[in-house]
């Protein structure tokens, strides 16, 4: 337990550093920020009490407010992804401890595809808090989308291999 | 009684979200964005000091080209001085300066340590702090024009609100004509701003030059913005102007924060009067 709480906030760690260290500098022409510190809800297992999946949610999403100057935004995506992830259950095949590449690449890759495209829709949608320009608003949420599951993905699989 | 605890027991996940949600919202919608920055401050630090590392190479990668421009702009102003001096000697005689020897306008320099052009709302970190003289309020220029407003302060460091932050408004005036609009970043392009509130009568052209208006007493009169890219009317009274701007806020290293001697005199005087959006109060 001890050991697998420390690995987790290695992870948390890590993910925040990537994240504000280099993927906050990259950016596709102002159409694609991807995002790889969702992930750290990801790889929860689906055992923690659901309360406790909520809060988490909500305090890594707070915390990268802090430091992105947006107060409240990162927080409100994280914690809607948070509650649709209490409505998937581990895929049927495998009983899982935590989500990863090993309970199946196509369940997974549908997984973090789901709900990250929900992080992305509240993250992106609030932030312009408009509806003028909707199809460049939908064209960002795909692109960072896209972006991001390759990320989480890559990631994921270098976690597998250690 | 026991109705009230078999709900809650059932309902508790639903009802933390909803509160979470609530509170989460309340504090997005709440906050300004002058507000948000500054709540950043005791990161700051820490953060700086550590990007300001990792950066580093990226500057050094730059090294050359940011040279060249310093050359340039150099040239520039040594011209810019004889041409002045030149000037003096004729007029001299004839003019006293109006507030002794102090300028109205210093210039700090610094560098971009974080910059972000990907969002809706960025924000620039700088090498300069309170230390080197610099405030919540002061604007922030490049040798190309300006670039935002300081939005909060540690020792070493502080925070500019970007221009690219569609919650930021700026009192910006057409060069030739003299009149102002106000300017906002519309969120889409990092090249491109949008300047609104032209009367149609002002004859634009493509091509022309947009300057801050001074207006606000946080950036000198006419400091270069960018020049129309296109203009079309906007709801039959207006003109809704397409700026591009002069600065690359992708590359941008060097830059000044601009100190005022006269903005705080001058708010404590306009305060009744104007309730201006675009000067950032410190509460």
């Amino acid at each position: 337990m001890i050991r697998e709480v420390t690995r987790y906030v290695g992870l948390a760690v890590l993910l925040f550093a990537v994240q504000l260290l280099v993927l906050n500098n990259i950016n596709f022409n102002g159409y694609a920020s991807p995002y790889i510190y969702p992930m750290l809800l990801l790889v929860l297992p689906f055992g923690v009490r659901r309360w406790q999946q909520l809060l988490l949610g909500f305090a890594c999403g707070l915390l990268m407010d802090v430091f992105m100057h947006s107060l409240g935004l990162h927080a409100t995506a994280m914690l809607v992804m948070s509650f649709v992830r209490l409505f998937v259950g581990p895929s049927d095949s495998t009983r899982l401890e935590a989500p990863g590449l090993d309970g199946g690449l196509l369940w997974y890759a549908r997984y973090v595809l789901v709900l990250v495209l929900i992080h992305h829709t509240v993250l992106i949608l609030l932030a312009s808090f408009t509806l003028h320009h909707l199809w460049l608003t939908l064209l960002r949420i795909a692109l960072s989308t896209a972006c991001s599951v390759l990320f989480i993905l890559i990631a994921s699989a270098l976690r597998v291999r250690r | 009684m026991s109705t009230l605890i078999r709900f809650l027991q059932r309902f508790h996940v639903l009802l933390l979200f909803l509160v979470l949600l609530g509170l989460s919202l309340w504090l997005y919608f709440s906050t300004s964005y002058y507000q948000k920055a500054q709540l950043g401050r005791w990161v700051l630090q820490l953060y700086g000091h550590v990007h300001g590392q990792f950066m580093s190479l990226g500057q050094y990668v730059r090294m050359r080209e940011s040279n060249v421009g310093l050359r340039h702009e150099n040239i520039a102003l040594k011209n810019e001085l004889e041409r002045l001096r030149n000037r003096m000697q004729w007029a001299a005689p004839t003019t006293t300066p109006m507030r002794g020897d102090s300028l109205a306008y210093t210039y700090i320099p610094a560098r971009v340590v974080n910059n972000t052009v990907n969002r809706q709302q960025n924000h620039i970190t700088l090498n300069v702090g309170q230390r080197d003289g610099v405030a919540p309020g002061m604007g922030v220029v490049s040798d190309d024009g300006a670039v935002g407003i300081i939005a909060a302060v540690s020792a070493h460091f502080s925070v500019a609100i970007s221009l690219l932050n569609t919650d930021m408004k700026l009192s910006a005036s057409h060069r030739r004509s003299r009149v102002f609009g106000s300017l906002r970043w519309p969120g889409f392009d990092y090249r491109r701003v949008r300047l609104s509130e032209i009367p149609m009568h002002v004859r634009l052209a493509v091509g022309d030059t947009v300057v801050t208006s001074g207006h606000s007493a946080i950036f000198p009169r006419d400091v270069p913005i960018g020049t129309i890219a296109g203009y079309e009317l906007d709801g039959g009274s207006a003109y809704r102007v397409d700026v591009v701007l002069f600065d690359d806020f992708r590359s941008l290293d060097y830059v000044y924060v601009v100190r005022s001697a006269e903005a705080p005199e001058r708010r404590a005087l306009e305060l009744p009067y104007f309730n201006e959006e675009n000067s950032p109060n410190d509460d």
